[in-house]
C-alpha cells in the first residue's frame, strides 16, 4: 500500500494543514489571546526558579569573583569621591543654568517620559537576543523606542502589538544607534557584537578617545530618545591605520537577569 | 487528566528553557528543552499522544522566540513524525539511554538547522537579523551540546511524568471498579 494512502501519512499532512492554519491565523492577529496565554502561563513557575536558584547563584558567583569584587570596591569608593565632587560643581552650574535661561527666556527641555515594563520572557534560542516586555502599542510602544533600565540603554523595540512588545537587546549583532561621546559631543554609531557585547564605532582618528569616556544615545533619529547612558568606553580595539576609531563599550546592566525595564515614550 | 500533567511538565521546562542563562551563573547558556519531550514522546508513546507535544512545544516556542512564527512548529512537525515512524519500523524494545541520547542529540541538530532553514522562508513579522552562515552553525552546534547534557536529567524527569499518569490512570480504573 501506498504510504501516501495510510492513516500516518494523513495525520502528518493534517497536523501539517493545522500548523499552516495556525500560521495565517498569527499574521491576521487571531492568535493574539492565545500568544498572550503562553507568555503569561510559565510566570508563576519562572518566579518560584528565580527565587530558588537567585541565592545559589549569588553565593558562587560571589565566591568565584571575590578578589574582582574587592578591586572594584576600591575602584568605586575613589570613583564616588570623584562624583561626589563633580556633582557639587554641577549643581553650582545647573543654579547659574537655570537663572540665564530665566533671564533669556529659554523653554525647559523636557524630561523623559517612563513606562514601566515587565519582562515576560527572552528568546530561547538567541536567534535574534530579544526579550519580550509587557508593554504594548496601547502605551505608546513603536518600533525604535528606547528601552532602559537603571537609568541605562537596554535595547530598541523592535515589534510591537497590544498587549507586548518584542525588545532587541543592545548587544544583538544587528542592532545599531547613533550615540555621542558625553565629554567631547562627537558623534559615533552603537552597534552590538554578537553576544560579546557592544561596540563604538564611527570615532574619527583625531578624536580623543579613551577609557572610562561615558557614551550617550545622539537622539539623530528622533523614536529613540537622546543622552540615553549607553555605557562607558572600556577598550580601544581599532589601530591607528584604520579609517576610524573603534572601542568596546561596558554596560553595567546583567542582560541575563532582567526583570523590570522602562519604555522611554 | 494525563495531557494537564502533560502540559504542566511543558510549562516547567519552558520556565527551566528561559531561566537556564540566569540560572547557570550568567554564562550565556541557551538550551532548547522544550524538544526533548518531543523525541521521547514520538519515540516511546504508542499513540498519536506526541503531537500534542509538538503542537505545545512549538507553539511555545514560537510565541517565545522572535523568529518567524511556525519555525519551530514546522520542524517539530517533521521531526516528531519522522521520529515516529522510526520508532515504529525498527525499535522494537523500550528505549534504552543509549538510543535516548542518540535520537535527542540527531534532533537537536537537526531542528536547529530545520527552524533556521524555515525562519528565512516564513514571512516575519518584524525584521530578524538572521547570523552569518558561521556563526549560526556555531550557535546550532554550541546548543546542541548544552542540549544533549541536558537530555539524562529531562529523561528521568520524563519517565517520573508517566509513571505518575501510569499511578493516576491506574487508580482511576481501581476506584473506578
Amino acid at each position: 500500500m501506498r504510504f501516501i494512502y495510510t492513516k500516518s501519512f494523513a495525520f502528518f499532512f493534517g497536523a501539517l494543514v493545522l500548523a499552516t492554519v495556525l500560521t495565517f491565523f498569527h499574521y491576521k492577529g487571531w492568535l493574539a489571546i492565545a500568544h498572550r496565554a503562553f507568555l503569561q502561563l510559565p510566570r508563576p513557575i519562572n518566579y518560584v526558579l528565580t527565587g530558588l536558584s537567585k541565592p545559589v547563584k549569588v553565593f558562587f558567583v560571589n565566591a568565584y569573583n571575590l578578589r574582582q569584587i574587592v578591586k572594584e570596591n576600591a575602584l568605586f569608593k575613589e570613583q564616588l569621591f570623584d562624583l561626589r565632587n563633580r556633582q557639587a560643581l554641577l549643581d553650582q552650574v545647573s543654579l547659574e543654568n537655570a537663572s540665564l535661561r530665566k533671564e533669556l527666556n529659554f523653554f525647559k527641555s523636557s524630561k523623559l517620559v517612563l513606562n514601566p515594563c515587565t519582562v515576560l520572557g527572552r528568546s530561547s534560542q538567541g536567534l535574534s537576543d530579544t526579550v519580550t516586555i509587557n508593554c504594548g502599542t496601547e502605551v505608546g510602544a513603536e518600533v525604535g523606542k528606547a528601552v532602559v533600565s537603571k537609568g541605562f540603554l537596554v535595547g530598541k523595540v523592535a515589534y510591537a502589538a497590544k498587549g507586548f512588545s518584542a525588545v532587541q537587546l543592545v548587544f544583538n549583532s544587528g542592532f545599531s544607534v547613533d550615540a555621542r561621546l558625553s565629554q567631547s559631543g562627537r558623534l559615533a554609531i552603537i552597534r552590538g557584537s554578537y553576544n560579546s557585547g557592544i561596540i563604538l564605532d564611527q570615532v574619527a582618528q583625531d578624536e580623543p578617545l579613551a577609557k572610562g569616556m561615558l557614551v550617550v544615545t545622539a537622539g539623530i533619529n528622533d523614536k529613540t530618545a537622546k543622552n540615553l547612558l549607553v555605557g562607558e568606553v572600556d577598550e580601544i580595539v581599532s589601530t591607528p591605520n584604520d579609517l576610524f576609531k573603534k572601542a568596546s563599550v561596558l554596560s553595567p546592566i546583567d542582560f541575563s537577569d532582567l526583570e523590570f525595564v522602562f519604555l522611554v515614550k | 487528566m494525563k495531557y494537564l500533567v502533560y502540559t504542566v511538565f511543558i510549562l516547567l521546562l519552558l520556565a527551566l528553557n528561559m531561566q537556564a542563562e540566569s540560572l547557570f551563573f550568567g554564562s550565556g547558556l541557551k538550551l532548547n528543552l522544550l524538544v526533548l519531550p518531543v523525541v521521547f514522546a514520538a519515540v516511546e508513546l504508542p499513540d498519536k499522544t506526541y503531537m500534542f507535544f509538538v503542537f505545545v512545544c512549538g507553539l511555545a516556542l514560537d510565541f517565545y522566540s522572535s523568529s518567524p512564527f511556525g519555525s519551530f512548529l514546522f520542524s517539530f512537525i517533521l521531526v516528531g513524525a519522522f521520529l515516529n515512524w522510526i520508532a515504529k519500523t525498527f525499535l522494537a524494545n523500550e528505549l534504552n539511554f543509549k538510543s535516548v541520547f542518540v535520537f535527542s542529540g540527531a534532533t537537536i541538530l537537526i531542528s536547529g538547522v530545520l527552524s533556521a532553514v524555515f525562519a528565512g522562508i516564513l514571512p516575519g513579522s518584524f525584521p530578524v537579523t538572521l547570523l552569518s552562515f558561521k556563526l549560526l552553525t556555531l550557535k546550532i552546534f554550541s546548543n546542541s551540546v548544552f542540549g544533549l547534557l541536558a537530555t539524562l536529567p529531562v529523561f528521568v524527569l520524563w519517565r517520573q511524568v508517566l509513571r505518575f499518569i501510569a499511578k493516576a490512570e491506574s487508580k482511576k480504573i481501581i476506584l473506578g471498579n
